[in-house]
């Protein structure tokens, strides 16, 4: 074979795998939906059709016979003749996963046994029908030929719009053409196949009756030829009169095939409702095919264009020159626009990658025998080449976790009352410059008890912290290596060597995993992932002369600790500086500790001098023979307000935690270009990878998970300490507000009692109220309720009112059946004002407290009420 | 009855008109059920030979019997498939 035809033959391969991955969703969509789709089964026919035709046109039977029989199956379904049945599916996808073996070994796809794949699909296929083919017309020799009446396939005719060929039709004249220029017609063909390809040709022996006039009359021989040549060279380069050429341009077979993708047969089928909103398929003339390693070539080269841009910019930044800066900035917006465009370049839909598990799901539904769907959200959100590459195994992992052990079994659904379909849920979109996917089941969940039995089983917590977990950080512990809860291990999941194994693959992508669960209810596994690897933004931080670049997906927030504050808020709990943030505890790590670097210093921010830190501990203050502490000291002047103590903390994320780094100094944010660890460095926890800075110089990026776990920090201890120091602040919040009902029973004074001891308040009329001897009573259901008037037995001015009813408040959960009276209600308030015990005592008085600015008595129901009714 | 015909003139660039008086008077003298044109031995076929071949065909033809062309020379057999005259009669390739 030749290189061109090497070349056309590559091209094939590629384009029928598409094909292939293009038919697996349709087919499982026809197959569960509930009127056929015309489109759907359309594109299945046509891809069939294509790589019959084009694996045909080279000689490959095996596969051209597959797809023949795989083609007729479909025809029968795009005419309505057959319907799409399961056991149709079962065995075209065979067929699919048959032509897939045949097409990563073309060369060796002759040898292959297509006979079981065959047998399957006879019971489909009407195999006496032929499809379609254009028919040799008998013609006239002066008849002009069209394109759709030439015997050429439309492969053949894609594949030479592509390699920029025209086609001719030459009618050879034998006698004028070939005998009396004593030319062989063998010799001809050699010549002809020497310009172009050799298509077809046949021989009109009509004029011929016998030996009689077999030498004196003419006979055409019309000879197909596919060739880059212009026509007029064509026909004087064999000499053959221009009037017996007839060429069809490259652009006009373009348009004819165009015209034909817009007139495919009618079917006896209806339109599926919704059936709109399957995928566009992209005109052939708005994309182009690129080589992944072209592309990776422009995705380094762009790399080195952003790196020169940030030395050009750091270089020229001090520049007086505003026609300089006029272009920088120039150069630095078209350099941002290059990277953005070159970087979408290869970016993918995930749908490419989601597009495989309805036929995983589809097979684990008959493997294990639970009725389950697959629904996906999110399909076009983008994401590295690299990146979708590196999901396939993790995702398919976490799916087929999903379908075995969560899903349950029928019985188990209808039991539980849910549908009976399981179902497990594909979602992508993006948060915060990164791309999550989530992939749930509305299945058992998970028990948090057992996994918390199975990590003290482990020796992965202790029993005096196992209870105060949360859910979500008991889940993590699945990812450990061996950890697994499942009650039976199947071949399809269970043994525990999964989900370990997708943490690590997720977390080399720069992406972390979290488990969210309820139990009976189902789980959702949540991926974080980076949207490129190659460019990131990036903040950069200094740590003893060294400079490192810390990724802004990693950074929550930077906090600078001032000098008068660094005591009071970074503590020591449990073996950890923490950091009191708002209403958390953060541990925090000293980036120099973390990397070992010996003889720690810091920067002095007025004489600018490095000068050694002795402090063990960050909240320390600094010591030594510094002479301006010194002076300070003998002074009297709090060393501690010197700025020379503040800190500068990033506040870091690892999955749901956080923890704080202290570094020297902030720098610029910056897009830096993500070089990978050479193999000596791979080992180095802290670093995900280097970059080199504007000035030349490198600067590692660091690893805020890689940190965590080099610092050892145990996020489950602290965060119950947070929790704790909560709950009693709470607490204490809960005990220093009181409400109090404020009313008047005197003339001056204002009176409260707490509205926790208040039973009810009523509205008497004093025409209600009766008086026995000097006792006040009123009527409430059957019994009577006395009527206390405090001034009758505390020391305040006697009532004035003149209102024709008076307020009783019935005091909660007291025997005696007495209720205060009050002239007036002025106001309930939330109070944490300071009981005053001292300034006021007497009978009925607890103490006095300052409530909206004025003196309030309060009040002591239990002792008025003993001094009236002993 | 096969009626076997051949002749090695049939290789030569310029036609030969005698061969074709030989194969008409043979056609016409002997009864045969079935016509093989024996081109064993021929290089090459020029044009004129081929349209000697299909004057055979139709002969055959108007007289309702078969006829086949044997050939020992694979670049001829390649020749008659190119030309789709083996859609009108047998071309079979025998052993050198």
């Amino acid at each position: 074979m030749n290189l061109a035809d090497q070349s056309i033959l590559n091209e094939l391969v590629v384009e029928s795998r598409e094909h292939l991955a293009s038919i697996e969703p349709d087919l499982l969509s026809l197959e569960r939906g509930e009127t056929v789709s015309k489109e759907a089964v359309n594109r299945i026919f046509r891809a069939l059709h294509s790589i019959k035709g084009g694996f045909g046109f080279f000689g490959y039977e095996k596969i051209k016979s597959l797809g023949h029989v795989m083609e007729n199956v479909m025809m029968g379904v795009r005419d309505g003749k057959t319907q799409i049945t399961p056991p149709m599916v079962d065995a075209l996808l065979l067929g699919i996963d048959k032509l897939r073996v045949m097409l990563d070994d073309v060369g060796r796809s002759e040898d292959s046994e297509i006979g079981p794949e065959l047998a399957a699909l006879e019971g489909f296929a009407d195999l006496k029908v032929q499809p379609e083919a254009i028919k040799i017309p008998v013609r006239a020799p002066d008849t002009a030929y069209t394109l759709n009446t030439l015997p050429v396939s439309r492969e053949a005719l894609n594949s030479f719009v592509r390699t920029g060929r025209h086609l001719y039709v030459l009618g050879i004249d034998i006698n004028a053409d070939l005998t009396r220029k004593n030319r062989s017609p063998l010799d001809f063909f050699k010549e002809l196949e020497k310009v172009g390809e050799f298509v077809d040709s046949w021989m009109d022996t009509s004029p011929i009756s016998g030996l009689t006039d077999c030498l004196e009359k003419e006979i055409r021989l019309t000879v197909i030829l596919a060739s880059v040549l212009e026509p007029d060279l064509l026909a004087g380069g064999f000499d053959i009169d221009p009037n017996r050429v007839t060429s069809f341009h490259k652009d006009e077979i373009r348009k004819e095939l165009s015209g034909e993708k817009n007139k495919q047969g009618q079917s006896a089928m209806t339109e599926r409702p919704g059936a709109a909103n399957a995928a566009k398929i992209a005109d052939p003339d708005e994309t182009i095919r690129v080589k992944v390693d072209l592309l990776n070539d422009l995705v380094n080269l762009a790399g080195e264009l952003v790196l020169s841009r940030n030395q050009l910019m750091q270089r020229l930044k001090d520049t007086e020159s505003q026609s300089l800066k006029t272009i920088v900035q120039n150069i630095d917006r078209v350099t941002s626009e290059l990277q953005e465009g070159i970087r979408n370049t290869r970016m993918q839909p995930i749908g490419t990658l989601f597009a495989k598990f309805p036929r995983i799901i589809r097979e684990l539904s008959k493997k294990l025998g639970k009725e389950m769907e697959v629904f996906v959200e999110g399909e076009g959100v983008e994401l590295d080449k690299s990146i979708i590459e590196a999901l396939t195994d993790p995702l398919t992992h976490i799916v087929r976790n999903c379908a075995d052990h969560g899903i349950e079994s029928p019985q188990q659904r209808a039991k539980n009352n849910k549908p009976a379909a399981g179902r497990i849920t594909l979602r992508a979109y993006h948060e915060g410059g990164q791309v999550m996917i989530e992939v749930g089941d509305d299945g058992q969940g998970i028990k948090a008890d057992r996994v918390r039995e199975k990590a003290l089983e482990n020796g992965l917590i202790r029993r005096e912290n196992a209870a105060g977990m949360s859910d979500t950080e008991l889940f993590q512990f699945i990812f450990e290596p061996g950890f697994s809860t499942a009650e039976v291990v199947s071949d399809v999941s269970g043994r525990g060597v999964g989900l370990d194994v997708v943490k690590t693959n997720i977390e080399k992508l720069g992406g972390t995993v979290v488990i969210e669960s309820v139990a009976g209810r189902g789980t959702t596994i949540k991926l974080t992932l980076p949207l490129t690897l190659a460019i990131i933004p990036s903040l950069i931080v200094t740590c003893e002369e060294r400079r490192f670049a810390v990724p802004q997906v990693d950074l929550e927030e930077l906090v600078r600790i001032r000098a008068v504050d660094v005591s009071r808020k970074i503590e020591n709990i449990r073996g950890y500086e923490v950091l009191r943030l708002r209403d958390r505890l953060l541990p925090v790590v000293r980036l120099n500790k973390i990397l070992d670097i010996p003889n720690p210093t810091f920067i002095d921010p007025e004489t600018k001098e490095r000068m050694p830190d002795r402090r063990k501990r960050l909240a320390d203050r600094r010591q030594g023979e510094v002479p301006e502490i010194k002076e300070m000291r003998s002074a009297g002047k709090d060393r501690r307000c010197s700025s020379k103590s503040a800190a500068n903390v990033l506040v870091l994320k690892v999955g749901p935690n956080r923890f704080g780094l202290v570094v020297e100094s902030l720098h610029d944010n910056e897009e830096i270009v993500v070089k990978p660890l050479s193999m000596y460095l791979k080992g180095c926890k802290c670093y995900s990878g280097a970059t080199i800075m504007g000035d030349g110089r490198v600067a590692m990026i660091l690893d805020s998970a890689g940190i965590s776990e080099e610092a050892n920090l145990k996020f489950d201890e602290l965060s119950k300490e947070s929790q704790m120091q909560a709950e009693k602040h709470a607490r204490d919040l809960d005990k220093a507000s009181r409400a109090m009902l404020m009313f008047k029973s005197s003339a001056t004074e204002v009176l409260c009692m707490e509205i926790s001891g208040i039973a009810r308040i009523e509205k008497v009329g004093n025409a209600d109220i009766e008086k026995v001897g000097d006792k006040e009573y009123v009527r409430h259901a059957d019994s009577s309720l006395r009527i206390v008037r405090p001034a009758d037995y505390m020391p305040v001015k006697p009532s004035v009112s003149q209102q024709p009813h008076v307020y009783v408040i019935v005091p909660k959960g007291k025997s005696k059946n007495m209720g205060i009276a009050a002239d007036s209600l002025l106001d309930i308030v939330e109070t944490t004002a300071i009981e005053d015990k001292k300034s006021l005592v007497g009978t009925g008085i607890a103490g006095s407290m300052i409530v909206n600015n004025r003196m309030t008595v309060l009040l002591d129901v239990d002792s008025l009420l003993n001094v009236v009714e002993p | 009855m096969a009626l076997r015909l051949s002749s090695s003139a049939l290789g030569a660039p310029l036609p030969k008109s005698e061969i074709l008086t030989d194969f008409k008077a043979k056609i016409e003298k002997e009864p045969f059920d079935e016509l093989v044109l024996d081109l064993t031995g021929i290089e090459k076929l020029f044009s004129w030979a081929i349209r000697v071949v299909v004057g055979l065909h139709k002969e055959c033809a108007a007289r309702g019997k078969p006829f086949s062309v044997e050939t020992d020379n694979d670049s001829i057999v390649h020749l008659f498939k190119m030309l789709k005259l083996d859609s009108l009669f047998t071309v079979k390739a025998v052993g050198k």
